[in-house]
C-alpha cells in the first residue's frame, strides 16, 4: 500500500485527476469523520474535508513532503484545519460581543431545541445530557488532550500512528491519553477518581 | 516509573477494551489494578459510544471532491501551459467565433498560462505610485474612479475568456474587500460596488460561455467555488454590519447565489448555456426542477432574480434565507 500510495502522491504532484480522485476517496470518509468529531457540524466539516485537500495539492508542490507518513501528514493538516477554524470562530464571537444585544440574530438549531418544553421524551433528554456534559467536558481540556482522544477513541488509531501524527514519543502519548481521562473523569464525575 | 508502568497498562487495557466493548470484560484480565483502571476505562467507553456518532456528510463528500478536482485541474493546466511555452505551437482546427467568423481554436492549457500573469498584475502594482494608492482605496475616494479604470484596463488588455473568467472574480472579490472595509468602518455601502459585483459576475459567466469547451466546466466550477466563497464571506461581515448594510450585504449575497444557480444550471446544460450567453440573451437559461438543482427550491421570486435584470428596487430586503436552500448535487467534469 505504501509504495502505491507513494506513486499515488507522485501522479497527484503532477495534479492528476485520478490519482487525486483516488487519495480523496480512500482518505476524504475518515478526515471529515475526524473533522465532524472536532467541531461539530456536518456541513463544516465537508467544507474542511475539501479544503485539507486543496491544502495537500498545494503543500505538495512547495515540496512541504511528509516525512514518515502520508496519512499522518494529513491528519496534521486536518489538525490545523481546525486550529484555524476555531481561531474564526473565536474573532466572530469576540465580534459578536461588540454587538448589542437587541441586533443579535435570534438564538436557532440546538438552543432552540433544548429550551423547547415539548421535548419530553426522557430518553432522549438525558442522551443529549450526558452528551452534552461530556461535550462540555471535552471542550475544557487541552487541545492536545482532545487531539489524543478523538485519534485513539474516534478513530479508533494506536499509539504508534498517533504520535506519528502528533509528532511525539510513544510515551508521550501514552502519558498524554492517560492525563486526558484522568482529567476527563474528574470532571465528569469528581467522586471517583 | 509506576506512573509509566500505569500508562503502559492503560494502553494495553484500552486496546482490550476496544476489541471487547466491555469494561467487565477488560478488568478481568488485570484484577490487581481494577480498581484504578475501572473510571477510566468507564469514560473511555462513554468516549467510544459519544465518538461513534458521525453523521453522513451532507453532500456525500460530492462537492468537495468535485472542488477538489476542479482546482487541480485549473492548476494542472496552468503546469502544462508552463512548460508548453518552450515547446513548438502546432497548427490548430477552427471554430466558430462571436460573429459566425472561423476563430483559430486556442490551446487551452496556453491561455491559462495568463491567469497567473493577471493575478501577477492584479497583486503587484507597477502602473506607478498614484495608480497604486488608488488600488487600497475604497468607494468614496476620489482616486476610486483611478482604480477602476486600471481595473478596466487590465481587463481590456485580456483576449482570452477563462483568463477573464478568472480576472472577472478576482475583481468581484476585491469589491467583496472593499465591502469589508466599509463594514469594519460603519461606512454605508454605495450601490455602485453592488452594480459593479453584478457586472463582473455577469462577465464571468458570459467568458465561461466562450471558453474552449474541455474547460468550460472547469469555468463553471471556479465561478461556483469563489461565489459561495465570498458570499460565506458576506455572511459573516453581517454580525458587525450596520442595518442600511445589511441590506447591501444580503443583496450581494443574491447576486452570488444567482451566479453560482446560474453556472450549475450551465453545467447539467452546457450547450444551452453557451446558446444563451453567447448570443447574448441570458434570460433564455432555463431553469430546471431537478437536476443540478435537485433540493433547491425555485420559488418564483428566486426565478425572477435568475432571470430579471437586477434592480437594486427590487432587492431591498436581503434574501439571506435562500442562501442555505442551495445545495447543489452536481458533480462538474474537469478537463481529461
Amino acid at each position: 500500500m505504501r509504495t502505491r500510495e507513494t506513486v499515488l502522491l507522485k501522479r497527484a504532484q503532477a495534479y492528476e485527476e485520478q490519482a487525486i480522485a483516488e487519495l480523496y476517496d480512500h482518505y476524504a470518509p475518515r478526515i471529515y469523520s475526524y473533522l465532524y468529531r472536532r467541531v461539530h457540524d456536518a456541513q463544516v466539516a465537508e467544507d474542511l474535508t475539501s479544503e485539507v485537500f486543496v491544502r495537500v495539492l498545494q503543500a505538495l508542490q512547495s515540496e512541504q513532503f511528509w516525512h514518515t507518513s502520508f496519512q499522518a501528514w494529513l491528519y496534521r493538516i486536518a489538525h490545523n484545519q481546525v486550529i484555524d477554524y476555531y481561531r474564526q470562530q473565536t474573532r466572530q464571537q469576540e465580534q459578536m460581543h461588540q454587538v448589542p444585544l437587541e441586533d443579535q440574530p435570534e438564538a436557532t438549531g440546538i438552543e432552540n431545541v433544548i429550551a423547547d418544553p415539548s421535548a419530553d421524551i426522557d430518553a432522549t433528554r438525558d442522551a443529549r445530557e450526558i452528551a452534552g456534559g461530556l461535550e462540555a467536558a471535552l471542550s475544557r481540556l487541552t487541545p492536545d488532550q482532545q487531539q489524543v482522544l478523538v485519534l485513539r477513541f474516534g478513530e479508533q488509531m494506536k499509539t504508534q500512528e498517533i504520535a506519528a501524527i502528533m509528532n511525539k514519543t510513544n510515551g508521550a502519548i501514552e502519558a498524554l491519553q492517560h492525563r486526558a481521562l484522568a482529567t476527563l473523569r474528574r470532571m465528569l464525575d469528581p467522586g471517583k477518581v | 516509573m509506576e506512573t509509566h508502568v500505569t500508562e503502559s497498562l492503560l494502553t494495553e487495557s484500552l486496546e482490550h477494551l476496544q476489541k471487547s466493548g466491555d469494561v467487565a470484560t477488560t478488568l478481568r484480565r488485570y484484577p490487581e489494578k481494577a480498581e484504578t483502571l475501572q473510571p477510566l476505562l468507564e469514560t473511555a467507553q462513554q468516549l467510544i459510544a459519544h465518538y461513534a456518532d458521525v453523521p453522513h456528510p451532507p453532500t456525500n463528500l460530492r462537492d468537495g471532491r468535485a472542488e477538489v478536482l476542479a482546482f487541480a485541474a485549473v492548476q494542472r493546466a496552468a503546469q502544462i501551459a508552463i512548460a508548453s511555452k518552450r515547446g513548438v505551437t502546432a497548427r490548430r482546427p477552427t471554430f466558430a467565433g462571436r460573429n459566425g467568423a472561423a476563430r483559430r481554436q486556442p490551446n487551452p492549457f496556453l491561455r491559462l498560462a495568463a491567469v497567473l500573469a493577471v493575478l501577477t498584475l492584479i497583486l503587484i502594482p507597477l502602473r506607478g505610485p498614484l495608480v497604486a494608492a488608488a488600488r487600497t482605496t475604497l468607494p468614496g475616494n476620489p482616486l476610486y474612479i483611478l482604480k477602476l479604470s486600471s481595473e478596466d484596463q487590465l481587463f481590456s488588455s485580456m483576449n482570452e475568456a477563462e483568463v477573464k473568467v478568472v480576472l472577472a472574480m478576482s475583481l468581484t472579490q476585491e469589491r467583496v474587500e472593499e465591502v469589508r472595509a466599509l463594514v469594519e468602518k460603519q461606512q454605508e455601502i454605495p450601490i455602485d460596488v453592488f452594480y459593479r459585483a453584478d457586472y463582473m459576475l455577469r462577465t464571468a459567466l458570459m467568458e465561461a460561455a466562450w471558453a474552449p469547451e474541455p474547460l468550460m466546466p472547469n469555468m463553471l466550477s471556479y465561478i461556483i467555488h469563489d461565489a459561495r466563497q465570498q458570499s460565506q464571506q458576506l455572511e459573516m461581515l453581517k454580525m458587525q454590519a450596520t442595518a442600511k448594510n445589511l441590506g447591501a450585504l444580503g443583496n450581494m449575497q443574491t447576486l452570488l447565489l444567482k451566479t453560482q444557480i446560474i453556472a450549475m444550471v450551465a453545467l447539467e446544460n452546457p450547450e444551452t448555456f453557451r446558446e444563451a450567453y453567447q448570443a447574448g440573451t441570458p434570460e433564455k437559461m432555463p431553469l430546471p426542477s431537478g437536476g443540478p438543482l435537485s433540493g433547491v427550491v425555485i420559488t418564483d421570486e428566486l426565478k425572477q432574480l435568475v432571470t430579471s435584470t437586477p434592480d437594486s428596487r427590487l432587492l431591498i430586503e436581503p434574501v439571506v434565507p435562500l442562501i442555505p436552500l442551495l445545495t447543489p448535487t452536481a458533480s462538474p467534469t474537469p478537463a481529461p
